[in-house]
């Protein structure tokens, strides 16, 4: 049966049907509301890595961040030429009150990974990171490129909506579980966007070199004393199995942004980011950055399919009632 | 009406299967209720526009960096650079692109305030942990081996002067004014550029050797940049080491500070790159 508004616009031409359509998918696409559970499984996985990076770098924070620090803030004026690029760490010349500042600013993390009053520590932390980033400039790379964006995404979203202490207290209280609402789905669109153009753009830099194309750059990889975490130069005797790596990962890269909106060929994007991302982590050393990408992907993962992985909702609060 | 079921009390199980069997839309991956649009349609609006404008920003910092047209990605993102530098985007995400190239490290030799000489480099694995912490190090090597081999030499300098004064003498004579005066304001901004560089590269190794010369006790330390190569497979397959030091180029020294100062090196010093390496 046709609705009054179908019969319209089949009878308006059909311009205007596409234009309708388009509309309607647009709107499906950015604001159907959604259930806040992947935001909420993201934001623990993104807490722990940035509650470990930051931890990190309190263990030499007045070497790098303090005021007569390796990263002078002149470099940063230099480099950027910008009065934009702020951090909290500008106001601080004091080593103590620098390490105070690090300490509150790990608890902000931590509430955040917990989720409690995440709806303001999803904000807070996701400043600090960007302060922390901005005042690192020199000491950085992909890892705080990835973790800041899907800061700023996570707190746009109601991430707290779902596994958190905020929800526990909730239902505790009577309130319910974290409703379904549009900034949800509208973060986690963002946060996939942004994951389409990392690839599609780490790609593109790939394709200006010739090791990619001619199958080595992942001799380059593994060979490389400095990024080495796990001596692979075994491979030297397989240079076959270098080719395939090395063209694979390439193709993928450059087939994420398109394939990984499909249905079919979502759950094998999905499936050969763990191995890439694993394997980056686990043989060059960076570990915490491989884990990022990782989460960054679990945007696109099914939330039926983290329904199954983590408890849901609804039997967080069976669980709940149990305990009562 | 399906997103009130789901949100309506889960005590009662039956009423989780229920939702879980509502039809999925069929464009997506998503099998749970489709629930009904929440926001009013000027609300969308506004929203949409700002989610455009925000990903129009967010996709200029990797079409400007770390190559931009100039004639439009790179007017664009000088306009946004705020923006980015506000929410720290802007990135090439160039990972590994476009080669995997040869590393850097930092080596520094020093004299102690008792005479007693010393020398290191960072990164540094056996000193430097947990893992990220040794990244963080070995990021400030690479950076620091950017910036110093950004600067251009003496020669190139000249050569580009000589450029200029002949492109001048040749628009002058044709009587070309606007191509004179984007020549002119191109010439400023390209010693602009050179004069920031090093004033970049200067300022961090000062930096560094400033902390190196706390940590030492020492009076006076030198920094070097020093380059490791890729082995090729078969070297590797004929017994070479990723660690050797056959793979270590010479040392090219950054600067050097004492009492006096930190100076930089003169990069045109036949004495740089300077002693052994290995």
């Amino acid at each position: 049966m046709k609705t009054d508004l179908e019969d319209t616009v089949i009878q308006s031409g059909p311009l205007t049907a596409f234009i309708h359509s388009w509309s309607r998918d647009w709107n499906q696409f950015w604001f159907r509301p959604e259930a806040p559970n992947t935001l909420g499984a993201m934001r623990i996985f993104v807490g722990l890595i940035v509650l470990y990076t930051h931890f990190t770098w309190g263990l030499e924070l007045s070497t790098f961040l303090g005021a007569d620090g390796l990263l002078p803030l002149e470099y940063r004026s230099l480099l950027f030429e910008s009065p934009f690029a702020w951090s909290h760490f500008d106001w601080f010349s004091n080593n103590q009150l620098l390490m105070a500042v690090h300490i509150l600013g790990l608890l902000m993390i931590a509430m955040f990974t917990l989720g409690i009053w995440t709806n303001w520590t999803s904000v807070f932390t996701a400043l600090l990171i960007i302060s922390y980033a901005n005042r690192g400039t020199g000491a950085l790379f992909g890892l705080d490129q990835v973790s800041s964006f899907l800061c700023i995404y996570l707190a746009i979203g109601n991430c707290g909506g779902a596994y958190s202490i905020d929800q526990w207290i909730a239902k505790r209280r009577g309130a319910g579980q974290g409703r379904s609402c549009t900034r949800n789905r509208i973060a986690i669109r963002l946060i996939q966007i942004h994951m389409c153009a990392v690839y599609l753009f780490a790609a593109i830099g790939k394709l200006q070199g010739t090791t990619w194309l001619n199958g080595e750059a992942v001799w380059g990889t593994l060979a490389s004393y400095e990024y080495q975490s796990i001596d692979m130069s075994w491979i030297a005797n397989h240079m076959w199995l270098v080719a395939i790596l090395t063209l694979g990962t390439l193709a993928w890269e450059l087939a994420y942004p398109a394939l990984i909106w499909l249905k079919l060929t979502r759950p094998i994007m999905l499936l050969f980011s763990i191995p890439i991302h694993l394997g980056i982590g686990a043989c060059m050393g960076m570990l915490s950055f491989g884990l990022v990408m990782l989460v960054g992907n679990l945007a696109f993962v099914d939330p039926s399919w983290l329904n199954k992985l983590l408890p849901s909702s609804a039997e967080l609060e069976l669980l709940s009632e149990d305990m009562r | 009406m399906a997103n009130r079921k789901r949100n309506t009390n889960s005590k009662n199980r039956s009423n989780r299967s229920e939702s879980s069997q509502v039809p999925s839309e069929s464009s997506t991956l998503l099998e749970l209720p489709v629930p009904p649009l929440q926001w009013s349609a000027p609300a969308r609006t506004i929203a949409t526009v700002l989610i455009l404008t925000y990903l129009f920003v967010v996709v200029m910092g990797p079409l400007a960096n770390p190559i931009a047209s100039r004639y439009f990605s790179g007017p664009i993102a000088k306009q946004l650079a705020p923006l980015h530098r506000i929410l720290f985007l802007g990135h090439g995400y160039r990972f590994f692109g476009p080669d995997p190239g040869p590393t850097h490290r930092l080596v520094f030799r020093g004299v102690r305030k008792d005479g007693s000489k010393f020398e290191g480099f960072f990164p540094d694995r056996k000193n430097q942990k947990p893992r990220l912490l040794y990244h963080r190090w070995f990021m400030l090597s690479e950076t620091l081996f950017v910036e110093h081999a950004s600067q251009a030499d003496a020669n190139f300098l000249r050569n580009r002067k000589i450029a200029y004064e002949n492109q001048l003498a040749r628009l002058t004579s044709a009587n070309q004014t606007h191509q004179l005066r984007q020549l002119k304001l191109d010439r400023q901004l390209e010693l602009r550029y050179h004069q920031r560089a090093s004033e970049r590269v200067n300022r961090l190794a000062n930096s560094v050797a400033n902390v190196l010369l706390d940590r030492y006790e020492a009076t006076s330390i030198k920094l070097f940049s020093q380059e490791r190569s890729i082995p090729f497979p078969e070297e590797v397959l004929d017994g070479l080491k990723l660690n050797s030091t056959q793979l270590l180029l010479p040392l090219n020294k950054i600067g050097e500070l004492d009492a006096n100062g930190y100076r930089a090196a003169n990069r045109d010093d036949p004495q740089n790159p300077e002693g052994s390496n290995r």
